[in-house]
């Protein structure tokens, strides 16, 4: 799943929980999220991502990939990066299923 | 004022989209005064969530007054004074800076409680006071924390021969 927003924000943070939630109603056991068009992302748009990682329950998995410079550092201040599986890009991602 | 202060003052309503388009403002001239890139990063993250503490808990059931935001660009760093008329903060100080802890279960992990500690961990320093009914909220990132890729360009800027006190 691509997010297609410059940002993730406390304006936007509603919205991006209830599109998340519809969109991986269906899914399968793993969920990659690819943040590279997210330049931004404030404590709202994090929690939102949190919520959504939540709402898979305990038998589905959250990962993430392109981490924009300013996602990076939130994520890093904040040790959500020890929370989430982080990957550059969604080739890596893909990679890292197989092996 | 000794001639070496440059600033700026920008003024929007403590609502969306106007606070949105206030903060865009302040970056916007943030970034012409060609501060190094780290630091614009920081000072983004950091008025966003100060200017969303506003938004949402201020003007709880009141009609949203205005913020203002003054930043004072000194040598070897800058301040910003960001005021508004709502409710004080609890306690008549800001939240401590702990970080909401992530080493536990899936379900118990927070949503929320990383606005301070962001602001807290970005910024140099916080003040924060009530003058009557307004609140004052002084934020204040140094600029000599240089990185390697901004370093030789800040070295040639208005700030590389000056030693804050």
């Amino acid at each position: 799943m691509t997010v297609n927003a410059e940002r993730i924000d406390a304006a936007g943070a509603i919205r991006f929980k209830d599109d998340m939630r519809r969109e991986t109603s269906e899914a399968p056991g793993r969920v990659i999220l690819d943040l590279s068009s997210v330049a931004f992302i404030d404590s709202s748009g994090l929690g939102a991502i949190v919520a959504a990682m939540k709402q898979l329950g305990d038998d589905r998995k959250l990962d993430l990939v392109g981490l924009t410079p300013m996602v990076d550092k939130v994520f890093r201040l904040t040790r959500m990066d020890t929370v989430f599986d982080i990957y550059p890009s969604l080739e890596e991602a893909f990679a890292s299923s197989r092996g | 004022m000794t001639g070496t202060t440059d600033g700026f003052v920008v003024s929007f309503l403590a609502r969306e989209p106007d606070a949105n388009a206030g903060l865009a403002l302040v970056l916007h001239r943030i970034r012409e005064a060609n501060l190094i890139a780290d630091r614009q990063e920081d000072i983004q993250i950091a008025l966003t969530e100060a200017v969303n503490n506003i938004v949402e808990h201020a003007y709880v059931d009141r009609v949203p007054g205005h913020v203002i935001i003054r930043c004072a660009l000194l040598p070897g760093r800058v301040v910003f004074e960001i005021r508004d008329t709502g409710i004080a903060l609890p306690g008549g100080c800001p939240p401590g800076g702990a970080a909401p802890d992530v080493r536990v279960a899936k379900r118990q992990m927070p949503e929320g409680g990383f606005g301070w500690f962001l602001i807290r961990s970005l910024a140099q320093s916080i003040r924060y006071e009530r003058q009557r009914d307004t609140n004052c909220l002084k934020i204040g990132f140094d600029l000599n924390r240089l990185t390697t890729a901004d370093s030789q360009r800040a070295a040639k800027g208005p700030y590389s021969d000056q030693n804050p006190a």
